[in-house]
């Protein structure tokens, strides 16, 4: 579910670069169970990262790495999300249910 | 009735006191506690295949730089988060580089983002780029790169990491007479990039400097070039990771410490301390046990017949006035 977690973070604001700490806030995951999701969807390309363009010297911290969905990751991560949602969702009532005839048991 | 006011009077005396207890105690403790992620983050880094290290370290410590550094959150938790940060990335570092296996390899070249980074974290082996390199020396410098505390003792002359570039130049051109300009050059880049590896990387080593006085009064490189270097040393002496302690005229420091020397602690568990003294075309590299111990002894008396390093602004200010 870890891996859910993270695509459905992407997925708000698939524009919006996220970097680890901000991740771990936003996923609520330890940086143990966070990277090795990441790095796996790095991996399968739904992922990409890239290390910010600053000067450290300027700044005075050092350059962080970015993560961001890339054009398939985002296809892929709306998918399987909704297959997740459909999967887990109690089954749509079709027919209003009757009010239970009285004397009955349940 | 009086039981109970004298009760509650204590009561208010003592959470007063234990108040202003609490926060010397955090003061005094702070930069040794902040010091526990960094080692903790190191010891992930150890974990890591060599093919992932650089690239994992420098973004684990660009992270970890932001929780310690964070403006928003209080000095605990900032320190609770940068632990459990890197406590996470100890226990999964091995996972986290199989998991990217391929993904983000050396060979994708870096950015110029990265390549900026890359001179500001300490990257390994970054001398091999300087040829005649003695070995002894960049075998030393292998092991300075990876050491969390670093102590030195000078007599003669200001510790190379804490060394202006118009200084290190005096000097290098005084001992080696006879070496070309761009000989002389070169030497002095090799320090200056020493330096920034060492002490301009984001979890930069504890560097604890005992020096004798008369090696901040010498006038290497002239009356100009020695006021700049006391400036440089009070600047220096005011980060957190560096802590300056100076021997003054009238003890005898020098006499029972022999020459100058440097001990290397390491993070990881089990390596064992390291004594290196430097000779004029050669080192020594020592971590026998009764060696070590003994030079170990010879630093902390040294440590303690210097003047404390809160008096050491002050006696730098002094020099600089004199000079």
């Amino acid at each position: 579910m870890a891996v859910a977690k993270v695509l459905r973070v992407f997925l708000e604001d698939p524009a919006a670069p996220c970097y680890g700490l901000a991740l771990m806030k936003a996923t609520g995951l330890p940086s143990g169970s966070l990277y090795p999701v990441l790095a796996r969807l790095e991996r399968a390309g739904w992922v990409r990262s890239r290390c910010e363009e600053i000067d450290p010297v300027a700044e005075g911290r050092p350059a962080r790495r970015y993560y961001e969905l890339t054009p398939e990751g985002l296809a892929a991560a709306r998918c399987e999300l909704a297959a997740l949602a459909q999967q887990f969702r109690p089954p749509d009532p079709v027919v209003p249910r009757l009010p239970q005839p009285r004397g009955l048991p349940a | 009735m009086n039981g109970a006011a004298a009760g509650v009077v204590a009561g208010t005396v003592g959470t007063v006191v234990a108040g202003v207890l609490v926060s010397l105690l955090t003061r005094e403790t702070e930069g040794w506690i902040n010091a526990v992620p960094v080692w903790l983050l190191r010891l992930a880094r150890r974990r890591v295949p060599s093919s992932h290290r650089d690239i994992l370290w420098s973004e684990w410590s660009a992270e970890l730089h932001a929780a310690l550094h964070s403006t928003e959150d209080r000095p605990v938790t900032r320190l609770l988060l940068g632990t459990r940060y890197a406590l996470g990335l100890v226990l999964t570092a091995r996972k986290i580089a199989d998991e990217l296996g391929p993904a983000r390899a050396p060979a994708e070249g870096p950015t110029a983002g990265e390549q900026a980074h890359e001179a500001s974290s300490r990257s390994p082996g970054w001398w091999r780029d300087y040829a005649d390199l003695p070995s002894w020396f960049s075998s030393y410098l292998g092991l300075e790169e990876t050491a969390s505390c670093i102590r030195s003792y000078e007599a003669q002359c200001v510790p190379s990491l804490l060394q202006t570039p118009a200084y290190a130049r005096a000097l290098i051109a005084t001992t080696r007479a006879g070496a070309s300009a761009q000989d002389i050059e070169q030497r002095v880049d090799l320090r200056l990039s020493r330096q920034h590896q060492l002490l301009g990387s984001p979890c930069p080593p504890r560097l604890w400097a005992v020096v004798d006085e008369a090696a901040l009064r010498r006038q290497i490189g002239g009356r100009e070039v020695m006021r700049a270097q006391i400036r440089h040393l009070i600047e220096l002496a005011a980060q957190p990771h560096i802590t300056l302690q100076v021997v003054p005229w009238r003890s005898s420091g020098h006499l029972f410490a022999g020459g100058p020397f440097t001990i290397l602690r390491f993070a990881e568990l089990g390596q064992p301390d390291v004594v290196y003294i430097e000779h004029l075309t050669s080192a020594l590299c020592m971590d026998q046990r009764e060696h070590v111990e003994h030079y170990m002894q010879t630093m902390d008396k040294l440590c303690v017949i210097a003047e404390p390093s809160d008096r050491t602004l002050e006696i730098l200010n002094r020099i600089h006035h004199d000079l």
